[in-house]
């Protein structure tokens, strides 16, 4: 195998290094919830792996097996299979950095007026 | 169907999903679009990979642009097709609907 089959992996590799050390940055809990996580995972990846699985048999698009490995799983590549996996997780992992700082703002910030306070919330 | 037509479908569905039928109205709240402003700026980078070099590659019958592969234009935008945009924006708003319906079912709020 060349160093090109591992192409859509190296696209994966960049996004998970480019969001979990927001865990210990932002002091996230969400790896502390593995179940609500996989959960999380499950059911919001599963209908677009559907479409994925869909699409690709209706020709839609196609991966190129000289930057992919080479397994398959119900026709499309196992990274394919894993994208659905590592995107809602940078999602999540996103999502729970930007309410930290907002948190962390709030908390460093004088407390608002009553009258401002709805706004800011 | 297309992949424009499920593309649009499937941005729709999410919102609907977050609106009305989870109720978590992450859509109105800036610390969600704040997220997905993020969200969107690496997809483009690690789409643009993706599409770019060809890793995936897409029938220019099921998208608005045609079968050249341009950094801008044509129904591309930054290699790939805009379609994306909707696809990403749907997956990234399910993900976060479900997490977060899911932490306020079980009391935990915020993680």
């Amino acid at each position: 195998m060349s160093l090109r089959h591992w192409s859509y992996v190296a696209m994966l590799v960049f996004c998970m290094a480019g969001t979990l050390p927001l865990v210990p940055v932002f002091r996230l809990h969400v790896l502390r919830r593995p179940g609500r996580l996989l959960m999380t995972v499950v059911a919001a990846g599963s209908p677009f792996l559907l479409w994925d699985l869909y699409a690709t048999r209706a020709g839609h698009w196609r991966f190129d097996p000289a930057q992919t490995l080479p397994w398959r799983v119900l026709g499309v590549p196992l990274e394919e299979v894993a994208f659905f996996v590592v995107i809602p997780l940078v999602s999540v992992l996103t999502y729970e950095s930007v309410r930290a700082v907002g948190r962390r703002g709030r908390a460093a910030a004088p407390a608002p007026r009553a009258a401002e306070r709805r706004k800011v919330r | 169907m297309s992949y424009t037509a499920i593309a649009v479908v499937a941005a729709l569905a999410a919102v609907a999903l977050d609106r009305w039928a989870a109720r978590t109205r992450l859509t109105t709240t800036r610390a969600w679009w704040a997220a997905y402003g993020i969200i969107v700026g690496f997809q483009l980078l690690t789409n643009g990979w993706l599409t770019g070099r060809g890793i995936v590659r897409y029938d220019p019958g099921a998208v608005i642009g045609g079968d050249r592969v341009t950094f801008v234009g044509d129904g591309r935008l930054v290699y790939a097709p805009v379609e994306d945009l909707g696809f990403g924006f749907a997956l990234v708003l399910t993900a976060c609907v479900v997490w977060v319906w899911l932490g306020r079912r079980s009391g935990e709020g915020e993680a």
